[in-house]
């Protein structure tokens, strides 16, 4: 009795989410092939003249410990070190779900969660910088926030904002 | 190519294998490699193929991408995006295989007593699909470091065979490890206590129930959004 209402729940409960899993897609389909108006208004909103470097903290849907902390000691540093840059728009720091917009995922071929720097000019991208090795840094602060801040200058002085 | 780059496969390996995220798959691949407690022989060999399937999964993908026939990005968002949306049910239909619970007289007969009998023997062709498969199954660290970490090693050592086979084995090796400690110590006390049969299939129902909670887990977490702490 035990035995049959186990298989019978279990068996359920894999085909349930099965299901779940296609319907989830499909709507996930649709509505990128419908495009996201949100994000489009955010993105056409937040268009700066002259130079800006987007600090982007990209993760997947699901996150885990390393994902968080990743945004968190990416955030951390541009709060840190790049107060005034921040607070005059020519750095702005921005979180995305990247496996909910595949299109930006294969414009800058992004894996799995990781920072990425795109330097623009008055709207229009220049370069960017896909910094992956923050992977191995995620348990040294001190060499993480040394690495990005090392792109983020080169990016700064490229683009003449620093010296 | 050096030895630090040699040991640099083999670490971003060994971190992708102990950090918590594919901890789900881990530990029922220890139940599954451990199992057969009373035969020494079958445990090494189910650990060495399980290690040769994650490998094998590996140098694929690294001669996919490497080769430039499909974009990193691609094949990781792809493998994200379904297969560890699949992989919960699968786990589950597996525990339940190795439970007994897919029996003919099942209402929903999926699998025969043959195939049954085989999953609970647990013949070697088992491992290697389970190390394939988990191999696949891509969470973010095991992405970040293969695709973000890996890949662009290798790239720049042009080694598409050395470096995937080192980190591969740098995955299956802590797992290998604890599943032969789990086996050895067991077969120890099955045979202090005289209750080896006991043992064996006490081990074979506790891998059966690992999978069935592994398979709830990860359709908890990648198909209906529930996040845990420790993830």
């Amino acid at each position: 009795m035990i035995k049959t209402w186990t298989t019978r729940i279990l068996l359920g409960f894999a085909f349930i989410t099965l299901g779940f899993a296609w319907g989830k897609h499909s709507a996930l389909n649709a509505l990128q092939a419908s495009g996201d108006p949100a994000v489009a208004a955010e993105a056409s909103a937040r268009v700066r003249a002259g130079d800006q470097l987007i600090v982007y903290s990209a993760h997947l849907t699901f996150r885990c410990w390393e994902c968080t902390e990743i945004e968190r000691l990416a955030r951390d540093l541009v709060n840190q070190r790049f107060p005034d840059q921040l607070a005059g728009g020519v750095v702005d720091f921005r979180v995305i779900d990247f496996q909910r917009q595949p299109a930006f995922a294969h414009r800058y071929n992004i894996v799995s969660s990781t920072v990425l720097l795109v330097h623009e000019r008055d709207g229009e991208e220049v370069g960017f910088d896909r910094l992956d090795e923050v992977w191995t840094l995620t348990r040294d602060p001190a060499a993480f926030h040394a690495y990005v801040a090392h792109a983020m200058e080169a990016r700064l002085a490229a683009a003449g904002v620093i010296p | 190519m050096s030895w630090v780059v040699v040991t640099s496969a083999l670490w971003f390996g060994i971190m992708t294998s102990i950090s918590p995220c594919p901890l789900a798959t881990n530990i029922a691949a220890i139940g599954f490699i451990s199992r057969d407690v009373g035969k020494i022989r079958q445990v090494i060999a189910s650990g060495l193929i399980y290690t040769l399937g994650r490998t094998l999964a590996y140098l694929g993908l690294a001669a996919i991408v490497i080769t430039g026939l499909l974009a990193s990005s691609q094949i990781s968002l792809f493998l994200q995006n379904y297969l560890n949306q699949i992989l919960g049910p699968l786990l589950i239909l597996a525990g339940m295989l190795l439970l007994g619970l897919l029996t003919s007289s099942a209402s929903l007969n999926l699998a025969g007593a043959g195939i049954q009998a085989r999953a609970a023997k647990g013949g070697l062709r088992w491992a290697l699909a389970l190390g394939v498969l988990f191999a696949l199954s891509f969470c973010p660290v095991s992405a970040g470091l293969f695709f973000g970490g890996l890949i662009p090693l290798a790239a720049r050592h042009e080694s598409i065979f050395a470096l995937p086979i080192v980190y591969g084995i740098g995955t299956a090796l802590p797992v290998v490890v604890f599943a032969f400690i789990m086996a050895f110590a067991s077969q120890h006390i099955g045979r202090a206590f005289s209750r080896l049969v006991q043992v064996e299939r006490w081990m074979r129902y506790a891998t059966g129930v690992i999978f069935v909670l592994a398979g709830i887990y990860y359709s908890l977490v990648y198909v209906y959004g529930v996040s845990f702490p420790s993830t």
